[in-house]
């Protein structure tokens, strides 16, 4: 037990979060939500990372999201900042028209 | 408990939000939400400094970077959705009911481990959660933490770069060029000039300035015209300064040369930028 919640309905609200984000990431074809819903499993599995860390009185969880967090924040910089990039020479978002590394 | 439960349903309402949503800027702002009651979980499982990392790192930048991207490039240029109900999305939700089952199947309570880590209650209590953390982080992880550092500059460098390989790229010089005796459209010299066949091109672009190497009047004057229509401001600021070149073995009417010399700052005849004359 954590507290009163118990360390399961962490990790199923985790589970589940992380399947919308995966599902997201397929449904969609805008290269901004697919970058969101990326986050967003990430997050999931920070929640996990907690949880366990939580559980168990250890800092390591803690010290794995730190690192998980450092880079999802490289990771969406350089992701947007390529997305820009290739919208001047290709205006869209859509991840269907951007299938050409030659400009 | 109740909190719990409140927050969870919040916390997956606000995911389907990101997903299903046909504005993206809405879709930023249920992330923001997302992301905060991921931040109060943080909180209930007494792991303060994450919380609050949450908040700045996630809420605060990554959520103002994507809505900064939506704004420079348009809410409107994204998919349209016209149903979401489609075979494709079907099969899609079959695969994230058959992930959740197979990751839900792995859920359960496990027994207390024996091993106990640093972040016992009486350790929390002496130095507080902080603390511990970071006592961690700079004795036993100091190594990834400094590769943090390194990927973190890396980023920064990488997108400077990106900014700034696109810079260079705007300097290319583009040269609007009539000449029949082309059978291609564009054609480079280097990677510093870049010459496109207006007379298969047929429709205005920016240029930096004008060769006419073997057009008839009829071309030329057409080409004018399109000039003198441009409704471009910026474009249309640059035309009288733009020099224009014509080829001496390129007959054109004294008409036509009068016209060139009203639109661009200065027609010469000549071969090339500087060349005879």
């Amino acid at each position: 037990m954590i507290g009163e919640v118990p360390l399961s309905f962490y990790l199923l609200l985790s589970a589940i979060l992380f399947s919308i984000g995966a599902g997201g990431v397929l449904i969609r074809r805008n290269v901004i939500i697919v970058l969101m819903c990326i986050e967003m499993m990430m997050n999931a599995v920070n929640l996990t990372f907690i949880a366990f860390s939580r559980y168990l009185d250890s800092a390591t969880g803690q010290i794995f999201v730190f690192m998980i967090m450092a880079v999802a924040a490289v990771e969406v910089a350089i992701g947007l900042a390529l997305l820009v990039e290739i919208n001047r020479h290709k205006p869209g978002v859509n991840v269907n028209d951007i299938n050409s590394l030659k400009g | 408990m109740t909190l719990f439960l409140i927050l969870a349903f919040i916390a997956v309402l606000s995911a389907f939000g990101v997903v299903f949503n046909k504005n993206v800027v809405h879709s930023a702002l249920a992330l923001l939400v997302n992301f905060s009651i991921l931040a109060v979980f943080y909180f209930m499982l007494n792991a303060q400094f994450l919380g609050i990392a949450q908040i700045l790192v996630y809420a605060g930048a990554i959520v103002v970077l994507f809505l900064f991207v939506v704004m420079l490039l348009g809410a409107d240029l994204g998919e349209q959705v016209t149903s979401w109900i489609t075979w494709q999305n079907g099969f899609f939700v079959v695969l994230g009911l058959i992930l959740i089952t197979v990751i839900g199947s792995a859920v359960r309570e496990f027994p207390v481990l024996g091993a106990r880590g640093d972040l016992s209650q009486e350790a929390v209590a002496d130095f507080g959660q902080t603390q511990v953390i970071a006592r961690a982080l700079f004795t036993e992880y100091i190594v990834p933490f400094q590769l943090v550092a390194v990927l973190l500059s890396v980023g920064v460098v990488g997108v400077v770069w990106l900014a700034q390989h696109q810079r260079q790229q705007k300097f290319r010089k583009v040269v609007a060029v009539l000449d029949g005796s082309w059978a291609e459209e564009t054609r480079d010299e280097g990677i510093n000039v870049h010459r496109v066949n207006w007379l298969q091109h047929q429709s205005i672009f920016d240029f930096d300035w004008v060769e006419i190497m073997q057009a008839t009047d009829e071309d030329v004057e057409h080409f004018a015209m399109q000039v003198g229509n441009d409704t471009d401001d910026w474009r249309g600021s640059r035309y009288r300064q733009m020099p224009c070149l014509v080829s001496p073995d390129c007959k054109l009417s004294e008409n036509t040369m009068r016209i060139l010399q009203e639109l661009f700052g200065e027609v010469r005849i000549a071969r090339s930028l500087g060349g005879e004359s």
